[in-house]
């Protein structure tokens, strides 16, 4: 058992001095994590929002389940938001006898403790493999559950760090000697927050109800090989550079007050959208497995409202084979 | 295979094991409740309760499990036996300075650690 998880980690090794070009800083391939192997990552992730920085910690854990089937789970900690909501998102006054309630654009900035924002589970199926000589076409099935709950306050859902809920959809991963192009597209079927919003009268928290818009996915990414072009050994260092771009559009965002108030829409925070993100990288992999990446984020078509930009992400990861117990 | 899987389908059954609280009557825990149009108290107010609902059931009274109205000088209540778990709170009330019916609903979670204690909530309500 032990020879063969070796053996396989080895196989891995090869295939990952081969086709490391496909590892991209923010994206799955459709690729999997070898059977029996385990691997970890952490990522960092921040942007500038007004005079403070948003930070993203995210802790990694993955295995290959079976050789097509990869498990991965995502601890979360951010100071993206509070447990609750931030004042003027949600109001009402009053004019003689009627009460108009509005929705507004309310503070960005804002000073918020780093949470544990919860778990984010995700399984990845290789349903397709057609492998050459230095090429190779894969496709993969993946599925997302996440339990984040924060007071996410756009319309926009990200599972990993802001919403709660399911996604799933398709990779198809093409690598051909030095190049690797992968088209990604799925859907993000996010959960709603009950939180709370501040009363600007000075009354007790107002019941918020924020329900997320849902969300198509399509990401594009391309990497190549810069070096080595012919590999002597599998300890050489790989050096990828990549350009990813990501889009998503999402549907509107809805609240609920008092429990029984439906809230009008009428910022763009809250609003439907799409964009399209691109993420400029460099990645280099030292001894066939620890991975270190550096991208950054700028909107290239409209532009997302969770976020501010550019982002810049940081990654780490390494595998572990592990040891048959005695 | 057969390990993995029940390794993956034991984590599901865990997780309901641990969520043993139905939201009912027959418990001891306490539920204080005051009823507020902002920072206004609304005497006389009347809550309704929904036991093991998270989501608000509609404004026909006939849908909740109880009820306990303030007094007329009083904008709070109480709950008495309840189980832990989760209900969900209907506030119907009068604002006698806008002269406007108020109404607001809440859910509220009695956690397993306060089954035996007594808490207290707010149900903020808004013509």
């Amino acid at each position: 058992m032990h020879r063969k998880i070796i053996f396989s980690f080895c196989l891995w090794c090869c295939s990952t001095g081969l086709f490391a070009q496909e590892l991209f800083p923010t994206s799955e391939p459709a690729s999997n994590v070898p059977k029996g192997v385990i691997g970890a990552r952490i990522t960092e992730e921040s942007y500038k929002e007004v005079s403070l920085y948003r930070n993203m910690i995210s802790c990694r854990l993955m295995y290959g389940l079976f050789s097509k089937l990869t498990v991965m789970a995502n601890f979360t900690e951010t100071n993206h938001h509070g447990i609750d909501f931030p004042a003027n998102l949600a109001s009402h006054t009053h004019v003689g006898n009627q009460t108009i309630f509005t929705s507004g654009n309310f503070t960005r900035g804002v000073v918020y403790p780093y949470l544990f924002t919860g778990v984010d589970l995700y399984a990845k199926f290789r349903f397709f493999t057609r492998d050459g000589e230095h090429r190779h076409l894969r496709m993969a099935l993946y599925g997302e559950w996440s339990n984040v709950n924060v007071a996410h306050d756009e319309a926009e859902p990200t599972l990993m760090d802001d919403t709660k809920g399911y996604g799933g959809g398709l990779i198809t991963t093409v690598l051909k000697n030095h190049l690797a192009v992968s088209f990604t597209t799925g859907f993000i079927l996010p959960g709603k927050y009950d939180g709370n919003s501040p009363d600007l009268a000075g009354g007790p928290l107002v019941p918020t109800t924020l329900t997320y818009g849902k969300a198509w996915i399509y990401n594009l990414s391309f990497g190549y090989l810069l070096y080595p072009a012919h590999y002597h050994d599998y300890d050489e260092p790989n050096i990828n550079v990549y350009m990813e771009f990501k889009g998503k559009s999402y549907g509107e965002a809805s609240i609920v007050q008092y429990g029984i108030k439906s809230v009008p829409i009428q910022t763009p925070l809250l609003e439907a959208g799409n964009y399209i993100d691109v993420f400029p990288g460099i990645q280099t992999i030292l001894h066939s497995n620890l991975r270190i990446d550096f991208c950054m984020g700028f909107p290239l078509y409209n532009q997302s409202y969770a976020h501010f930009y550019p982002i810049y992400m940081f990654g780490i990861q390494r595998y572990f084979f592990l040891r048959k117990r005695k | 295979m057969i390990k993995h899987a029940l390794r993956l389908l034991s984590i599901p059954v865990i997780l309901a094991l641990g969520s043993c609280c139905k939201g009912g009557s027959g418990g001891n825990a306490t539920l204080n409740i005051a009823v507020f149009h902002h920072s206004k108290p609304i005497p006389g107010a009347t809550v309704y309760i929904k036991y093991n609902a998270t989501e608000f059931p509609g404004t026909d009274v006939s849908a909740y499990s109880d009820h306990k109205q303030a007094a007329g000088n009083s904008n709070t209540l109480t709950f008495t036996g309840l189980h832990c778990g989760d209900y969900y709170l209907y506030g119907v009330g009068f604002d006698s300075s806008l002269v406007l019916p108020v109404t607001g609903g809440i859910h509220f979670q009695i956690k397993y650690s306060d089954r035996n204690h007594t808490e207290s909530t707010n149900v903020p309500v808004t013509e």
